[in-house]
Order: C-alpha cells, then structure tokens, then sequence
C-alpha cells in the first residue's frame, strides 16, 4: 500500500448563480473551490484552515462525494472517486467517513445508540448480524461508552457524548479516512479536549487518516501533522504544521496567525489587522485573490496570480514576495518567516470595513 | 475610588420543571471607570444569566431574583421600578450580544434603529432631529469604521455582513454613552481576522468613551487580550477572580488549572491536552460542599462538606477553595510545605490513563 491514501488533483468547483424562478438562467459563478491540489498520508491528520466561504467545507463534502467536483479529481489508493457507481461506491462509502461539527443535528433522535453506530455495516452489507454486533461493542469501550449505553436514544447524552457517539459511527466500518468537519467547534472548552484526546488516540489504535476541516488554529497544531491554508477556494500556503508554526510565510497565514489570539497576557507581538471582509467568491479579485486585503501588496499583486514556490523543501507558497523573478534575488523574502518590511500600520481613517475594489487598488508596495 | 458598578452577593433562581435552579448564586464583584472585566466559563456556568440579572432582562415568571444588590453609581437597580429601568437600559447600562441579527430588526433601516439609540441620549445632552439626527447617525457609523454610512444608512440588516452588522450593534450600544457595556460572547459569531479587527475597536471606542465593560467569553484569548481582571464562573458561582496577569500566571482554583490546561496552545506543541473528567453538576441539584469537587484531582473530605468561602492569595486575588485555607491561618510548621506547594500551582495529573474513561488504548 502507498503511503498516499487520497490525492486531491486540480479539484474545482463552481456552482452556479440562477435567476429566474422558472427559466433558470445562470447569471454568474461562484469559485468556491479552485485548482485544489492535496495528498493525504496514510495514517496522518491534514488540517484544512481558512475562514468561512474559503471553500474548506465545499472541499470536504467533494471527498465524501456529497457534491460533484465541476472539474479535477479525487483518488482514493489511485482510484477515481468520482466514477465509482453501485457496490463499489458503496464499498467507497464505508472506506472514507466523516464527523460533522454539530452532534445534535448529526443523530438521528429516533434511534438507539447501538443502530446509529452500527449504521455504516448495515447499509453497506458488510458483516452479520453478531459481527455488527460485536463491533459496535468494541467501538462503544473505544470511544469511552458503556456497553449499556448503546439502548439509549442520543437525547439522553451530553454534547460531547454525542460527538463520541458520532465518532464511533464513523469508524464503526474502519475507514481509511474520516473527515472531521469542524469536529469540536460546537463543544465547551472542556469537552474539547476529551474529544481532541480522543481522535488522537483513536487515530494511533486505527491507524486511521484524518482530513480536518477547522478554523481554530490551537486545535489544528494538536491535531494535524500537516496543514493548508485556504483564502477563496485557494490553497495559498501548505507546510508540515510545526514548520508552518514556527515560520508562517503567507501574510494572510500570518494573519490568521496574529489574529489567533494567545492565552497569555503581556504576550508581545507584532498585530496584523487585515483591512476589509473577505471578497464573494462570486467576483474574486484579480491576480492574487488576497491582494486587497494584503498589507504588503504590490503592484504586480492585482495582475498576476502568483504561482506555487517552494521557498523551502516541503514548504509551499503562493505569494509574489518569495518569487526572486518578481522580487529579484536581494528583495526576495526570507524562508525562515521573517519579516522583510514590517506591515505598514492601518491608519484610523483607513477604511476597515471594505477592501478597495479590484480597479482601484494602489500599490504600496513602490518603495521596494 | 467607587467602582461604577458594584455587585454583592447577587442570587437569581430559576424555577423550572426540574425544580429551583439557583443558576446566579452569590456573586460579588466591582466594575470600575474605564475598566474591562472578563466573564469566564462553559456553558450553563451562569455567565449570560448575571449580565441579564444586571439587565433585569430575566425571562418571567420563571426567573426570580432573590438577594443581593446591583449598584450603578451608588444606586442599587433591583430596586427600581420597571419604568425606571427602562431608562436605565441602553443608556446607562448597554448589551451586545452574541449574534447581531437578533440584536437588529429585519424590517427596519440602519438609519431607523440606530436613531432609536441616539435618541437614548444622556439628560444633559440636547435633543437632535431631522439632520441634525442623521449627521450623528452618520458620525456614528463612522465610529464604528463603517465604510460609506452615508449609504449604509439606508441598508437594511440583511445586506450587511456579519462584521458589519456587528459594528452596527456596537454603534448602537456606545451612541448613548453607557456608563457601562455589557458584551456578551460578541465575536463568537465572527471570523477570527473579523474578531480581532472588532476587538481592537471596542478597545478604541472604550479608550474614546472611558465606557467600563463587562466582557463575556469562553475564549482565554480574548480574555487575555482585553480585560483588566477576570472572574471565573464554575455552576453559578465565581470560583476565582483577580487580574488577568495573576489570574494567567498563577492560576488559584484546581478549576481554573484544569481550564487552562485542556485548553490546546498555539505557541507551542502540546502532546496530550488534560482533560477535566465528568461534567459540571445539574443546577438543580447542586452538591452540598464545592462544586467542582467531585471533579477536582486535589479534593479531600472539607471540599465534599461545605462550600468554601472566598480566600484571598494575595491583594485583588481571590479563589473560592478550601487548598487556600491553610495558607491564610498560622500554620504549625509541620504542614508548611505542603501549603506552599498548593499556593504555588500544584502539578495536574497530565495524561493519566482512563482520563475521561476512554484511556483504554
């Protein structure tokens, strides 16, 4: 077996804007996801990190073929995901599961613990009845429930009973990869991490690979052992995690880093405020889609999407500052993380709430 | 100096199907001039229900308020009337809440509401209409780094974003000039550069106004970044309070210990987070002694008996357990220490097999 398990190729989705309520004419197109390149290790967490609309949950639901890619592919151990029909498609389903943020509207209120858990084997033929029986039990002890607590119904759990619950249904068919959709964002500070611990240590019992889609960055370094970044339905910065913590590239990474908010007072630390809101992927901005919002923008930003570099082995960023055809090779940013020219300071009167146009933009970038 | 609001020992009871909910029990604490005091806590921790015990915003009949004093300025508000509270609320005392769409009509313009506000203006103010109304609304918005409020004015909630609405709120909340500011979990619904650029800018409009706030969140981020001091609710009840430096620091209660450590650090690994066994204990049936003992590592036969009282560890610095006790009476040298070690953050049990009753790897 490889040591990739899914590769994402060039996968992209656009959905469509209609107006009219009988003639649906498409009006425009919203890039949710664009030219997404990933591979998954086998046994490993990749973490998907990006603000909401960035295209992580779209990308989420193409792996689980909840939606269709409009173009690009996922393969599961080399096989297109995507073409899969009748019992290899539902073989593919009980192969990648997933867990989904919310444990309240993820179980069905009208069934018992042990049929929700056992769920994925019934549909999917997979074993007998003792089988199924069998491994719901030794799903129930491995997610830390008693075995009774499989004949009650989930209304009488916790929210983070539930999510263990959820868990359990995931890999009650031993998956090769479970897509953990903003696993812990809906639970208390406490419960967080039973869960965290949790899938972490399932994840060492199972060897099984996560794709995790999150927006909290401290739970992302306890988790992933890889990250990416998205902003827009792009990847723009994707680095084996503790490389990415120790020296962020991207300045939006950076932001989202300095926006992270450490649970220490007096920490001293250079703030990042990003001007505006992000972009409607309906309209993305020319050339590098984070260019309006970039404190080191330059002229060059609004006219040419930046291409992927790889400032240091494994290290990947597409940003023009690390570009030494752009910036020329004494301008050219450092791979350690360090910064060139410091963010120019948001003035007051510096409109905060919306970026400036695509038309309009001003380099600031002219004194380099 | 007289804080601008003072609490002492504030009870609330729910009276629900379960039975009395005792959901704010004793809680005590000062606000002053200027100053930013976090609200700490999981859910159910009581933390919503003071701010809306403060609001006298509590739903009826279920809800009863059965001791203690709210003082603003010296004048104690669970004694006013109805109609004297109305004049209390949004202008001496404002909320924003969580989510900005329930805290703006759907049906109304920007300008609608926000003028509703302004109208709230303090007595020595001078009345505005016409323009002279809108021309605040505009400075207002302009306030709150809203982009073109002369359009916005005519917008309607829902074509705002979710930062922007928020802005709106805060707009609102601070036009009147609030003595205080109550800010319940109000980034929680936002993106995190969203957050951080609205954090910066309550932080702006309080250095502008001198507005004191009462900051409600889950987040010790946030708390670390905005308050002064802080007060950490366990099951209706402050269980520590104190500076956020010493409360960071030199965390007191096993409570606050245990918070902080099953929180995951963004600066640095972390190989096993702790986690806090059980759950927090139903309210309506509290157990006599400590309530976070049946969950707490360094619990012993006091904890179980009765609810310890405040114990101060050092000036401005408070925990409610029974650890701190030996601390404060003279000592026989013998159990010395013992005493110093609880003082000085006493080890967690990091990673211990069957934390959480799933350690069965």
């Amino acid at each position: 077996m490889s040591d990739v398990v899914l590769r994402l190729e060039h996968l992209t989705k656009h959905f469509p804007v209609t107006k009219g309520l009988v003639l649906q004419k498409v009006v425009g197109w919203v890039r949710a996801v664009d030219d997404l390149n990933l591979v998954l290790k086998r046994g490993e967490t990749l973490a998907l990190v990006g603000e909401s609309g960035c295209g992580k949950s779209t990308t989420a639901k193409m792996i689980l073929r909840l939606e269709t890619p409009t173009s690009g592919r996922v393969y599961l151990d080399g096989q297109d995901v995507h073409v899969l029909a009748g019992d290899d498609l539902r073989r593919y389903r009980t192969r990648v599961q997933a867990v989904f943020q919310d444990p309240y509207s993820s179980l069905s209120p009208r069934r018992r613990v042990r049929d929700i858990i056992a769920e994925p084997l019934v549909v999917n033929r997979k074993a007998t009845s003792a089988e199924v029986s069998e491994r719901v039990q030794e799903l129930l002890a491995a997610v830390g429930l008693r075995p009774e607590q499989g004949d009650l119904y989930p209304h009488e759990f916790s929210g983070g009973q539930r999510q263990r619950i959820a868990v359990a249904s995931a890999l009650v068919s031993d998956p090769e990869v479970v897509v953990l959709d903003e696993p812990v964002s809906a639970l208390d500070v406490s419960v967080q991490a039973q869960i965290m611990n949790l899938l972490k240590s399932l994840q060492e019992r199972y060897g099984v690979t996560y794709l995790l889609v999150a927006h909290n960055l401290a739970t992302v370094r306890y988790l992933a052992h890889d990250v990416a970044v998205m902003y827009l339905g792009e990847i723009v910065e994707r680095a084996p995690t503790e490389r990415l913590y120790g020296a962020p590239l991207h300045p939006y990474t950076r932001a989202l880093f300095s926006a992270a908010l450490p649970a220490k007072p007096d920490v001293q630390r250079q703030e990042i405020v990003l001007r505006g809101e992000v972009p409607s992927p309906l309209n993305p901005p020319s050339g590098c889609r984070f260019h309006v919002r970039c404190p080191w923008a330059m002229a060059v930003c609004s006219q040419v999407a930046p291409a992927r570099l790889e400032p240091s082995p494994g290290h990947l960023v597409a940003c023009h500052l690390y570009d030494s055809t752009i910036m020329g090779s004494e301008n050219v940013w450092p791979a350690d993380g360090a910064l060139l020219t410091p963010a120019p300071p948001l003035s007051p009167e510096l409109d905060l709430s919306e970026a400036p146009s695509n038309g309009h933009h001003v380099s600031r970038g002219s004194h380099r | 100096m007289t804080p601008v609001l003072s609490v002492r020992n504030l009870r609330m009871h729910l009276h629900t199907r379960w039975g009395i909910t005792r959901a704010v029990d004793d809680i005590s604490f000062d606000l002053h001039e200027g100053e930013t005091l976090g609200i700490v806590g999981e859910s159910g921790c009581g933390k919503s229900m003071t701010a809306l015990t403060l609001m006298r915003l509590l739903p009826r009949p279920a809800a009863r308020i059965v001791g203690g004093q709210v003082l603003l300025d010296g004048e104690d508000l669970l004694a006013k009337s109805e109609s004297e509270m109305r004049q209390i609320r949004g202008r001496r005392m404002a909320m924003i809440l969580q989510d900005p769409q329930t805290s703006l009509n759907p049906v109304f313009s920007i300008e609608t509401q926000l003028a509703e506000a302004l109208e709230l203006r303090q007595e020595n103010d001078e009345p505005s209409f016409g323009a002279k109304l809108k021309a605040r609304a505009i400075q207002a918005l302009r306030m709150v780094n809203v982009a073109d409020p002369e359009r916005r004015l005519a917008s309607y909630p829902h074509q705002l974003s979710g930062g922007m609405k928020q802005r709106v709120v805060g707009a609102m909340a601070i036009a009147p000039r609030p003595r205080v500011l109550i800010a319940d979990e109000p980034t929680t619904a936002l993106d995190v550069t969203i957050q951080l650029q609205y954090l910066n800018l309550l932080k702006r409009l309080q250095q502008q106004t001198g507005v004191s706030i009462i900051f409600i969140t889950h987040d010790f981020g946030v708390v670390a970044k905005m308050c002064d001091r802080a007060a950490v609710f366990y099951a209706g009840r402050i269980v520590e309070q104190g500076t956020v430096r010493k409360l960071f620091n030199q965390p007191a209660h096993p409570y606050t210990q245990a918070l902080m450590a099953s929180v995951p650090r963004l600066e640095e690994r972390v190989e096993k987070l702790y986690s806090i066994e059980g759950k927090p204990p139903a309210l309506f049936d509290l157990p006599e002694g400590c309530r976070f003992a049946p969950r707490c590592p360094h619990a012993f036969e006091r904890c179980a008996k009765a609810y310890p009282p405040d114990f101060e560890v050092e000036t401005g610095h408070a925990a409610a357990c029974w650890l701190h006790e030996r601390d404060l009476t003279p000592q026989p040298p013998l159990r010395r220490g013992e005493g110093e070690q609880v003082s000085a953050s006493p080890p967690l049990p990091l990673g211990g097999e069957g934390v959480g009753g799933w350690g069965a790897t």
